[in-house]
This record gives structure tokens, sequence and C-alpha cells, in this order.
């Protein structure tokens, strides 16, 4: 038999590596997408209204014109304007929220998780106590309790989902303590204030994330019912589920008046939990090798 | 048990050289009433290699995490003499662990991959653990630099700030004992540190290991199912087998001189490149009576 060796192949030019479409992470984008389109919309509807939201400078309830994109409502005021500034109040207080109750909650959870014992008996219980009584119901009372501007709505939905962050950051706390790298900062002599800090929190940063948008959506849709009940954003501040309450009642000849302040709850809803779905896909699935 | 100081100290006096562990019928039951280790002794001396070997379940990793203190919260502990470091441990609170481990025991566990941090640089867990016995930031810098160098990190400046999974795993493992030697320990506890290498990056680790007993007088714990592994590093050996002792002394003796039934099966158990084909030896259970 005859052979040759094989000619040395020219390996200098690197293969194209095309990105394929299942690649790119598309619920992460859309949701971010989104999100940021309708913050961008709210910004740029706050500091440069189309028209004065709180002055009436049309007739009542007209209809979609060139001036007032989506009508006006039953005193005169420009709904588009409107709408984009609640969506933006929406987004504000979601990511407030999320943030309040991932900080509160990941604190909590991770010492929870890592010191065990006593401690951690009595703050699950008190956290299952929390998610045991039906939500709308602790944020009326904490209303009631704190007030009712942005500040302590923000502060009494923090509250209401950082139970629910407790959980999920201890169980990831509970898995990571396990682990070699743990014991031997322990044996190193790091103290337990580090170890949380240093060692355990970042490795559920991944986790707390997901957690954190989906939380956000929670939020956006409690944000509206409470202020469809009076107890969210105070008028006049447009927000998307006052403007559902107040214009229940022009359905029949206005639709968009309610058209318009649903599709803010429901775009934003979808977006966060795109952006929950894709951090998941992007963060936890790829990192314990199951994606693909 | 209470030890005074006194009687520490004359120990340090009478034992020639240090017992850096001195373990006498140590008893350990996990919190389902699993008997994992029952009535060993064994003495890891400064400047001395002691090997434990065993099959899966024989109780010596326990004996391991035992003598770093890690065992789980619940396990009971029972032993007529346990010292590490001539500090008696077996009535230690976890805070009193917390002290002695920072300066005088240091470990190094199977897998290099999962003993480091992969959310933080090797250098800033190498840097974190040098922190705590260094007075200053800056002199533990200084010290975690040298210890990265003193473990034969190749290039450890550039190294210092990458992350566990941008290392090979035989550079994993010189980082975890740059950590494990960070307090100055006296005792090393090795659990399978080579487990997880291949044959030539096993033979590197256990050089440094071995220069590093050298260099530094550390007394070293070395545990392994490995046989080969330890008589190539021991200078003394302890047979484990369901939880107890089945033989210990020094590695002529157990493994030449006059082993056991169970140390010879498991010395059959090696394969020979050499001997003529055959079908691997299977070591016969044994039941401890």
């Amino acid at each position: 038999m005859n052979y040759t060796l094989k000619k040395p192949q020219d390996d200098t030019k690197k293969p194209q590596t095309k990105k394929r479409f299942q690649d790119v992470n598309v619920s992460l984008i859309a949701g971010i997408a989104i999100i940021a389109g309708l913050t961008l919309l709210g910004v740029v509807m706050t500091f440069w209204p189309l028209n004065n939201p709180s002055l009436s400078l049309g007739g009542r309830l007209e209809g979609p014109s060139a001036r007032f994109w989506l009508g006006t409502d039953d005193i005169g005021r420009d709904t588009f304007t409107r709408v984009a500034q609640a969506a933006l109040t929406g987004v504000a207080v979601s990511i407030a929220a999320a943030a309040g109750a991932c900080m509160v909650g990941a604190v909590i959870g991770a010492f929870t998780g890592y010191v065990s014992g006593w401690p951690d008996k009595v703050i699950m219980r008190v956290v299952d106590a929390l998610l045991a009584i039906p939500s709308i119901l602790i944020v009326l009372i904490l209303r009631l309790v704190l007030g009712t501007g942005v500040w302590q709505l923000v502060l009494a939905l923090a509250f209401l989902y950082s139970p629910s962050v407790v959980r999920v950051i201890r169980s990831t706390v509970l898995v990571t303590r396990r682990s070699d790298f743990v014991a031997l900062a322990e044996i190193a002599g790091v103290n337990t204030p580090s170890i949380l800090l240093k060692y355990l929190l970042p490795n559920s940063l991944p986790t707390l994330l997901v957690q954190g948008a989906s939380v956000g959506s929670n939020a956006v849709v409690l944000e509206a019912v409470l202020s469809y009940l009076g107890q969210g954003i105070q008028p006049p501040q447009p927000s998307a589920g006052r403007m559902l309450y107040e214009y229940t009642k022009f359905m029949q000849t206005s639709p968009m008046l309610l058209i318009a302040p649903a599709m803010v709850v429901f775009l934003l809803t979808v977006g966060w939990n795109l952006t929950a779905d894709g951090l998941q896909r992007a963060l936890l699935i790829t990192r314990s090798g199951v994606k693909k | 048990m209470s030890v005074t100081k006194q009687e520490i100290a004359s120990d340090k006096v009478s034992d020639a050289p240090e017992l850096v562990l001195d373990i006498a019928d140590l008893s350990v039951s996990y919190p389902n009433g699993f008997l994992a280790v029952e009535d060993i002794s064994l003495q890891v001396a400064a400047g001395e290699i002691v090997g434990v070997v065993g099959e899966s379940g024989s109780g010596k990793t326990t004996v391991g995490l035992a003598a770093a203190g890690l065992l789980p919260v619940g396990t009971s502990v029972d032993a007529s003499r346990f010292r590490v470091a001539g500090t008696e441990v077996s009535t230690l609170k976890p805070k009193g662990w917390r002290a002695l481990r920072k300066t005088q025991v240091g470990m190094v566990f199977q897998e290099p991959l999962a003993a480091l941090d992969p959310t933080m640089t090797i250098g800033k867990q190498v840097l974190e653990a040098a922190r705590q016995v260094a007075s200053t930031r800056p002199e533990a810098q200084k010290e975690a630099l040298e210890l990265l160098d003193l473990v034969r990190l190749p290039e450890p400046k550039q190294r210092f700030n990458m992350y566990p999974h941008e290392l090979s795993g035989g550079q994993r493992q010189r980082v975890v004992i740059a950590m494990a030697l960070a307090g100055k320990p006296k005792l090393l506890i090795a659990d399978e540190p080579t487990t997880a290498l291949d044959v030539t990056i096993q033979a590197q680790i256990l050089d440094l290991l071995r220069s590093m007993r050298d260099t530094l007088g550390l007394g070293v714990l070395l545990v392994s199912h490995d046989i080969s592994v330890v008589s190539n590093m021991a200078e003394r050996l302890v047979v484990m087998l369901n939880g107890r002792v089945v033989q210990s002394g020094t590695l002529q003796q157990v493994l030449y001189d006059e082993p056991e039934p169970y140390t010879l099966a498991l010395r059959a158990a090696i394969p020979n490149v050499d001997a003529p084909p055959r079908s691997l030896f299977e070591i016969p259970s044994y039941e401890v009576n």
C-alpha cells in the first residue's frame, strides 16, 4: 500500500464561528429592550412632553389625532403622555422594589442559610408566615402604617417580596456552604461576615438576579392593583392602575383610554418575565451545563 | 476533659519530635447514627508523612475531617486523647477550632476545582487566607505572592488575577496548597490530593508536598485509597477497614515485613504492567469483629 504524509493544512485562518440563532439569548434581549424602551419613552415624555399632561389642552374624550396620538381623557388631558409617564413610574417602582427585596432578602437568606441552628428556624418560620398571608393584605396594612407616598409604596413592596428572596438565596447558600472552598476559607480563619459577603453571596448572584427579575414582574402587577384600589400611586401622578380605575366608565365610548394603560402593565410584565427567563438561561442553566 | 497548659508544655518537652497530631481511641459517629470511625489511634510527628489507606467507606476521610474540625454539626466525637499541635481538641468549641486551624492546620482536598471559589480570582483567595495571619494588607499581598511562588505556580504575578477555570488542574492544586500553607500550619491534611489529577501531574504535586514537608517541617496526614501513591510518600502507614485500624507502623513493617491479610489484598489489587495478563484481583470483603 502506498501512503504519504498528509500535507499540513493552513490553519492560520480561524474557522468562521457563525452565531446560530438558538445561541442568541432572545428572551434576555427582548425583555431588556422592552423595559429600556418604556423607560426611554417615559423619560422623554416626562422631560419633553408632547402635551402637558396636567392641563386640559384638548376637548373631552377626543379620539386619536395628530396632536393627541391616543386621544384625550374626560377632562381633555393627553392620554399618550400620561401613559408614557405611568410606564416610567411602573419601571421605577418595580426596579426599586426588586432591588430592595433582593438586598434585604439576600443578606437575611445568606445569613440564615449559613448560620443555621435556631436563628435559621426562627427566621424561616417568620418567612413561612409572611408567605402564607395574601400579599395584597400585607401591602394594604403596610400602606396604612407607612403612609401613601411613592417611597412608602416601594418600601412596602420590597418588604413584601423579600421573604421569597430569603427562601431562594437560603437554598443556594445551603448548597454552597458545603463546598470545599468554603471549608478551606473556614480553615484559613476567614470570619463569618466575610464568608457571607465574599464567598456565599457572589455564588448566589445568578439566582439572585433571576429572582429579582421575577420580583420586578410581580411588583408591576401589584402596583397596578394597588393603584386601582386607590392605595398605590396617588393622583395627579399618572399610573396605569389608577387610569384603569378612572376610565372604566368610558370603556364603550373611548376604549383607547383603557387599552393604553393595560398595554403598559402587559408590556412591563412581559418585559420582566422575559428578562427573568433570559437571565435564567444565560446564568443558571449554562453553569450547570444543561444548556443545548 | 480538661488539659492544663503545663501538661501541654511538658508534652512538648518529652516528645522528641513534636507530635502535631496525636489521636488515641477516637470514635466518630455521624448525626444519623452511623459509626464511621471506631477506636482508632494514630500519631503524626512534625516533619513526617503518615499515610492513611483503605477502601471507600473505611473512614479515612472522616479521620482527616475530624483532625481539621470539619465534621458536620451534631457529629459525636469521642477520644481518650485527641491533640492537634499540642492542643486538646475533643471538647473544643467552633470558635476555638477556628483560632486553632488558622495557624496550625492546613487542608488540601481531592478536587481542586471544587476547592476554589469560581467567583473569585485565585490571587484574592490566597490573599484572603494570608490576611487572616498578616497584620497589614500590603503585607498580606506580598505574602500571597510569595506563597504562590513557594508552591511553584508558574508566573504567579500574571496568574494572580486569573479565575480558577483559567488554570490547569495541577496549577489549581498548587493554589490550594498555597492557601493551605498561608497560616504556616504545623499539620497538613491532604485528602486524596492527587486523585483528580492525571499521573504526571500527580507526581509533580506529590513532589511539591514532599518538598514542603522538607522545607517547612510540616507533619502531613496523607489520606488516599491509592496504596502506591502512599507508599511513595509516607514514612508510616495506617491501614483502615470499616472504621477500624487494621494495621499501622512503618512503611516497611506494614507493606513488607509483617503485612496483615487485608494489607496483602490491597497490595495484590495494584495491577502490574509487567505481569502476564490476568483478570484484576478482587479484594475479598472482610468483616470486622
